[in-house]
């Protein structure tokens, strides 16, 4: 089959990108012609930041557009609007997270609604989503992927390697987005501080020029570090500590655990996929943040009790399989869906005239006649094509 | 060995007390007006950790006598002599529970009452409707969350403390409206429809620290706008289905009581092992 993931830009450093480069990839491998579309700027050279891109085709809008798909997902959820201007029997959706929440603007949370108003192909790696998407739009055919834990990246350790003294807390997450918490996160950590010795460090794909300091003491920035040598960095904490209240599934509490290490983190969309509180992480909820205060001198205090819990969090992450075993998985769904001959082709139209409405809806000019609007077509729409 | 989990709630906590726990042996032992047959069963059922609600009660300062470790929920703002009492218990060593969770942060004066949590709003919710009833679109309010001169038809939902009651009068309904004038906690209306998959359309914006998400699990809108809202809703084409997808998807993820109680025994367990001390079980 000819597979192409849509994606806004390949450059920064995304768990939702690292997850289509992992498919994409462990597609190819299994011998379809796979390639990633590029809908921003596309440089000569791929960048560095994941070993695999060098292997995958990436190509240009320009390019893509005199291809046939078999499959094309959308991705980052300003794709699916861009999804109309490719030929393909199968759109889909590899939809990681319900991405309005990502935004403020009610206009743009009403825009990404959009995204789950067609039957496409979605493709999505967390229970709740699935869940979510089968309840919003029954008539869409919906595969479950787990995402997988790379063997190649993040080995395994054996057993926690012995604990540092003072407690070593990492803090990961880019600056200027304020649903990760990090703010909120470097506030606990200068209140623990008072009363707790820790050595903290700070893991970015983006600080945004911010130097975080606590209690005095100038944190330790860890940025855009290369996937393929994040786990030296987590390997050199015992905890991360990560208050993001948005998730699909959070991937860096499971990257510290295949690393022997635990996690205290917020209760978030997928936490309960793998996350057990007491066992291999502490959570906490949002109205109780300053909980992970005593948290963090708990773990200070009682080296069982850490140890403990990072027995259980090496013990979840043998657990999770590797990549290669998830892109099997959707290799097993695409073929069979492509020997059922599943085609929804006939949603071209209706992508673009959706892709209208976000033009339209992005202006100043969108209100709620344009509501109406859409409203009228939406009920024409699933009534002639049901 | 399991856990062995104790619930002491009089009937009016019924849909606070999980029904099940996939995670412990739990049991819920009802409390009438004598505390005592309650206490007493819940004794010889041997709990590990037992929750206690009204903890400051006359009748909740008794389970001292049920073994284990006790966690006290407080729902509501106590009265200074219930408060004194247990502080004077407390330093004594007259016997309180090990530790409190409070509906809020608690006030000054409860500083010296070991502080667990803030257990602000939670619901058992095994106890509602799976998958949510989407298509419902008709209209209730709660008496107390009326706009003034409202004009719009809808239920009014009574102040009552039944919670099976409260719960019959929102299954029949899609859309709860909830007026204030002031910031206000989440009420078990609010948190039962929201659990329900109801579109909750409020005229202010609930506290953040509640962790639901405004304009994706519910709708912030001057009461002039509820009407066009309501109306869009009851056209049936859906537009606010991904918003009341969510509020019952958020019911389960933040709201749940087994879960919640989960995360409260295991870390009221391990402090008690721990045995820390005196001024690290004060509010950190």
């Amino acid at each position: 089959m000819t597979i192409g993931f849509l994606v806004s830009d390949i450059v920064n450093i995304t768990g939702g990108v690292n997850a289509v480069i992992e498919h994409a990839w462990g597609l190819q491998r299994l011998g379809h012609r796979v390639c990633i579309v590029v809908l921003g700027e596309l440089n000569a050279q791929p960048p560095t930041w994941h070993p695999k891109l060098v292997d995958l085709r990436l190509v240009s809008v320009e390019k893509a557009v005199t291809e046939h798909f078999d499959v094309l997902f959308a991705t980052w959820w300003l794709t699916f609007f861009e999804l109309w201007r490719f030929e393909s029997r199968i759109y889909g959706y590899f939809n990681q997270s319900l991405e309005s929440r990502f935004h403020r603007e009610v206009k743009l949370k009403f825009l990404n609604r959009l995204t789950y108003s067609l039957p496409l192909l979605f493709l999505t790696e967390a229970k709740w989503l699935e869940e979510f998407i089968r309840l919003t739009q029954p008539q869409a055919e919906v595969v479950r992927v787990p995402n997988g834990l790379s063997d190649e990246f993040f080995p395994r350790t054996g057993n926690p390697s012995p604990r540092h003294s003072p407690l070593r807390v990492l803090v990961e997450g880019p600056w200027g987005f304020p649903f990760k918490g990090l703010a909120e996160t470097f506030e606990i950590l200068d209140r623990a501080r008072g009363n707790v010795a820790l050595e903290v460090g700070w893991l970015t794909s983006h600080s945004g020029g911010t130097r975080p300091v606590v209690s005095g003491e100038p944190v330790k920035i860890f940025e855009k570090v290369p996937i393929s040598k994040v786990h030296r960095v987590l390997r050199d904490y015992d905890v991360l500590l990560k208050l993001s209240r948005v998730e699909g599934v959070s991937g860096p509490p499971l990257e510290m655990f295949s690393q022997g290490g635990t996690a205290i983190c917020s209760v978030a969309t997928g936490s309960d996929e793998y996350m057990i509180h007491g066992h291999n992480c502490l959570l906490v909820d949002r109205i109780n943040e300053r909980r992970a205060v005593g948290y963090l001198a708990l773990l200070s205090e009682d080296s069982k009790y850490l140890d403990q819990l990072r027995q259980g969090a090496v013990e979840t992450a043998r657990q999770i399989p590797d990549w290669g075993t998830s892109s099997g998985a959707l290799n097993a769904k695409l073929t069979m869906l492509h020997a059922n001959h599943f085609d929804n082709s006939v949603l071209r139209p209706a992508l673009k005239a959706l892709a209208m409405v976000r033009v339209d809806g992005s202006s100043a000019a969108a209100t709620l006649d344009l509501k109406g609007w859409l409203g009228r077509f939406l009920q024409h729409w699933r009534s002639t094509s049901v | 060995m399991s856990l062995r989990v104790a619930f002491v709630a009089r009937r009016r906590f019924e849909f606070q007390v999980p029904q099940r726990t996939t995670w412990a042996d739990s049991a819920w032992f009802p409390v009438a007006d004598d505390w005592g047959v309650a206490i007493s069963s819940a004794s010889k059922f041997k709990p590990d950790v037992t929750f206690v609600f009204e903890p400051l009660s006359r009748g909740g300062l008794l389970t001292d006598e049920i073994p284990g470790v006790k966690v006290g929920i407080v729902t509501e703002q106590p009265s200074q002599a219930e408060l004194a009492e247990a502080v004077r218990r407390h330093r004594s060593g007259a016997g309180t529970p090990y530790w409190f969770t409070w509906f809020e942060d608690p006030s000054p004066e409860a500083n010296d009452l070991p502080f667990l949590a803030v257990l602000a709003a939670f619901v058992d919710t095994c106890r509602l409707p799976h998958p949510p009833r989407l298509e419902q679109a008709e209209v209730a309010v709660p008496t107390w969350a009326r706009p003034p001169d409202m004009q719009i038809p809808a239920e009014v939902l009574p102040d009552h403390r039944d919670p099976l009651r409260t719960q019959d009068a929102l299954s029949r309904h899609g859309i709860l409206l909830h007026y204030a004038k002031e910031p206000v906690r989440l009420s078990d209306a609010v948190i039962l429809a929201l659990g329900h998959g109801q579109l909750v359309i409020s005229n202010r914006a609930f506290p953040v620290e509640y962790g639901l998400e405004e304009e994706d699990e519910y709708l912030v809108r001057p009461p002039n706008e509820w009407p066009k809202i309501i109306e869009k809703e009851q056209e049936g084409l859906g537009y606010f289905r991904a918003v009341r997808v969510r509020a019952w998807q958020k019911t389960r993820e933040l709201f749940d009581a087994s879960t919640i109680f989960r995360r409260l025994a295991h870390d009221a367990l391990v402090l008690k092992s721990t045995e820390k001390s005196s001024s690290n079980r004060r509010r950190r």
